[in-house]
């Protein structure tokens, strides 16, 4: 088995040596503000009595970066659920989605719960998110931490979300994807063999089709990983575009990123795809991002 | 629907919780749990459900017991059977051991640097801690490795 390394993103990726060097080092550490729990202006105040840097995002208020922490979840606060600790390119996602309060609410692969308490806390804990996952194992720190949080407007539940058999359809779907998670890497080079990428890939596929039979007509669906791999990522929406009633959207978020890609290799994926964003870990010295917004036609 | 409402907040007023901190939720109950809802939450069909918002009540042999997430979320309305604890305190209960303290018997909202951080049992001389395994742990991990809590 060939074992491929990130060189293999050479060509797509701009600024390739920042990019290797930000893997390489250590990240910072970002938390996200739990209105359900506490103000946003007390929250301030108990991480700056908890440590010596504290600093909103400049692209997303409620998140902080706290420079490099240890432990930054040994705290009262964060036992009390005054605030989630979450990478900075994974809050992204959620606010790509951007549901509006009262409205019904499907994260299909869930667990732990960063984006589902993050979908929570922007609804203002009403309406309905169904936080949904196939790994028992999981489920237990998922459903910690919607009580940690006080999601009160959160429905964990337990099913393989590729055989979903319901009659409900949803005003908003996020699909997270298990994924190779490269742009978690941390001083490693070396990639999950090809076979890996190839499996999930079908996964993933599956996942969004089922998203996208899942939600209303004009609803929107969000597709995201956390691996920079384009056959994870780019193929996957290109074939959804092909074969389903849904057409790719912008991303209306402020966060640093590049493009989506038209291509990679010799695969094809199409202009369109260009309206997705990819986030790498030299844009925040933070993990890895893909993300892409579908809508479904009317 | 509304008897359901009315047990709720009968049961929470011995901690000085007002009706009104329960305006904006809706109530569930499911075999001995009561949970929190939003008001609007669909009760959507064809999912293996294994949890409804949050859990705030539970049946147990000898009456209803608050949750400890339940005291912690409406900790800004409570205003009374409040048992404060200091460091030393709160280890010995997640001992399991219990702190002798007259209060009136029943359930009591355990106060912790000024938070409520969840639930105790108090049999009019003695406190036995009820927080659940999961804060216990939480609150060892705090209390023996940081003095920044
Ligand atoms: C990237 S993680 C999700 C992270 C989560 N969204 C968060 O923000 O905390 C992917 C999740 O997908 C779940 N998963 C994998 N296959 C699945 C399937 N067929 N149906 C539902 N969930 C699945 C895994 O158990 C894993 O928890």
């Amino acid at each position: 088995m060939v074992k491929e390394t990130l060189y293999r993103y050479k060509d797509i990726i701009p600024d390739f040596d920042t990019f290797l060097q930000a893997i390489k080092s250590r990240r910072i550490t970002t938390v996200r503000w739990n209105p359900h729990k506490v103000a946003r202006k007390e929250l301030i105040e108990e991480l700056k009595e908890c440590f010596a840097h504290v600093e909103s995002i400049s692209w997303y208020k409620d998140g902080f970066r706290l420079g490099y922490v240890e432990k930054p979840g040994k705290t009262l606060y964060h036992a009390l659920g005054h605030y989630y600790i979450q990478e900075e390119s994974a809050m992204a996602a959620a606010l790509a989605l951007a549901p509006k309060k009262h409205s019904l609410v499907l994260d299909m692969c869930a667990a732990p719960g960063g984006k589902t308490t993050q979908l929570s806390a922007l609804m203002e804990n009403t309406g309905t998110v169904v936080a949904n996952d196939k790994a028992i194992a999981r489920l237990k720190s998922l459903v910690a931490n919607v009580s940690r949080l006080a999601c009160v407007n959160v429905i964990v539940s337990w099913n393989d979300a590729t055989k979903l058999d319901t009659s409900e359809r949803f005003d908003y779907v996020l699909v997270d994807a298990p994924c190779t998670a490269e742009g978690n890497l941390q001083n490693k080079i070396t990639l999950m063999p090809r076979e890996t990428r190839e499996t999930l890939s079908s996964l993933q596929k599956a996942l969004l089709k089922k998203a996208c039979e899942l939600t209303k007509p004009n609803g929107t669906i969000v597709y995201c990983t956390c691996t920079f791999a384009p056959e994870e990522n780019e193929r996957v929406v290109a074939a959804i575009l092909e074969e389903q009633e849904v057409k790719i959207e912008k991303i209306g978020i402020s966060v640093p990123h590049e493009k989506g890609l038209e291509s990679f290799g010799k695969e094809f994926y199409g202009e369109e795809l260009k309206k997705a964003i990819r986030i790498y870990p030299h844009h925040l010295n933070s993990g890895g991002a893909f993300i892409a917004k579908l809508k479904k036609k009317g | 629907m509304q008897n359901l409402r009315k047990k709720v907040e009968e049961y929470f007023a011995q901690f000085g919780i007002p009706k009104k901190a329960f305006k904006h939720f809706e109530f569930l109950e499911r075999g001995s749990s009561i949970w929190l809802v939003s008001k609007d939450l669909k009760k959507v069909e064809g999912f293996n459900i294994q949890t409804f918002g949050l859990r705030i009540l539970h049946t147990t042999k000898w009456g209803l017991k608050p949750t400890s997430f339940a005291l912690q979320f409406f900790a800004p309305y409570i205003k009374k059977r409040i048992c404060s604890v200091n460091e030393r305190e709160l280890l010995d209960l997640i001992k399991g051991k219990p702190l002798e303290k007259s209060m009136e018997a029943g359930y009591v909202a355990l106060k912790f640097r000024g938070k409520i951080i969840g639930c105790a049992l108090s049999d009019g001389k003695m406190i036995r801690s009820q927080l659940p395994k999961l804060l216990m742990q939480i609150f060892t991990e705090l209390l023996e490795t940081t003095d920044k809590i």
